[in-house]
């Protein structure tokens, strides 16, 4: 066999370093927010807080506030609800779909300890905020505190 | 082809300057998107949270409908962050207009964050039935 036909020379070897070189540059490509859809938890969430609240955010577009079913127990938030698409499509047939559709159910563990019966609930454009006013005693507190000169 | 249609070329400038100057600063995002045919029409359906009803802008520039919308609600940029599951950004996206649609007859409905934009397909090409007559 000549050397011009060894394995390590040949064609098929070069083409599966190359697919392997390929492959890595797209599992290091940072994902594009319509390829992290499917899999992903629904809904996603941002939690924020000013001084006497936290702020839990999510992107639900298509609803109404009343079709969220939201509980606070304890120190977990859940927020529930069935988003529906495809209406209007009576008789049609899709050429595409990326949007979540179905029941969706989340839970949070909260960063902090929250009074859940007075928690409220916004729904606009598509976002839903949930407004959670913090406990005393996990509001912050200034402790005055006295420099001894030493 | 670069014809005209429905805009003027001063309000094409116009769409184009607004698009290309939005596009340098901020998060932009491709809106996750369903679309589907009836016999009647094409429909584009788009989730764009955050953004508002007078914050979506539809056009159609040569042979592609753009759309853009701007976030308005979303973030409070006095709240402090303290776990983050996505960025809020900006929509843009084009899409490629099929020769059968009537473009006079495009229509834009925004609501709860979900843009649907209906396609009516031009009467031509809608399906029909044709009669037929008796042999004498």
């Amino acid at each position: 066999m000549g050397r011009g036909n060894r394995w390590e020379d040949s064609d098929v070897r070069r083409e599966l370093v190359q697919l392997q070189q390929e492959m890595d540059r797209l599992a290091r490509r940072r994902p594009q927010r319509t390829m992290q859809r499917g899999a992903r938890v629904f809904p996603s969430i941002i939690i924020s807080t000013t001084d006497d609240k936290l702020v839990v955010r999510a992107e639900v577009p298509g609803m109404n506030l009343a079709d969220f079913d939201i509980n606070v127990s304890g120190d977990t938030l859940t927020i529930q609800g069935t988003r529906v698409t495809g209406e209007g499509l009576e008789g049609g047939w899709y050429h595409r779909r990326e949007r979540e559709s179905g029941g969706f159910s989340r839970a949070v563990r909260l960063p902090a300890a929250v009074d859940g019966n007075r928690a409220e609930a916004d729904y606009q454009a598509g976002v839903l905020t949930v407004l959670l006013p913090l406990k005393e005693a996990a509001k912050p507190r200034t402790i005055p505190v006295t420099v001894v000169k030493g | 082809m670069t014809q005209e249609r429905g805009l003027t070329p001063a309000e094409k400038q116009q769409v184009d300057t607004d698009i290309h100057q939005e596009l340098r600063s901020g998060n932009w995002f491709v809106p996750a998107t369903d679309i589907y045919e009836t016999p009647e029409k094409v429909v584009l359906v788009m989730d764009m949270p955050g953004v508002c009803f007078d914050c979506t802008h539809v056009s159609i520039v040569d042979d592609e409908l753009v759309v853009t919308g701007h976030v308005t609600h979303g973030e409070d940029q006095d709240n402090y962050v303290l776990y983050r599951e996505y960025d809020v950004g900006h929509y843009h996206r084009h899409f490629g207009l099929p020769e059968l649609v009537d473009r006079a007859k495009i229509e834009a409905v925004m609501s709860n964050g979900v843009l649907t934009v209906t396609l009516p397909k031009a009467e031509e090409v809608k399906p029909r039935r044709i009669p037929i007559k008796m042999s004498e």
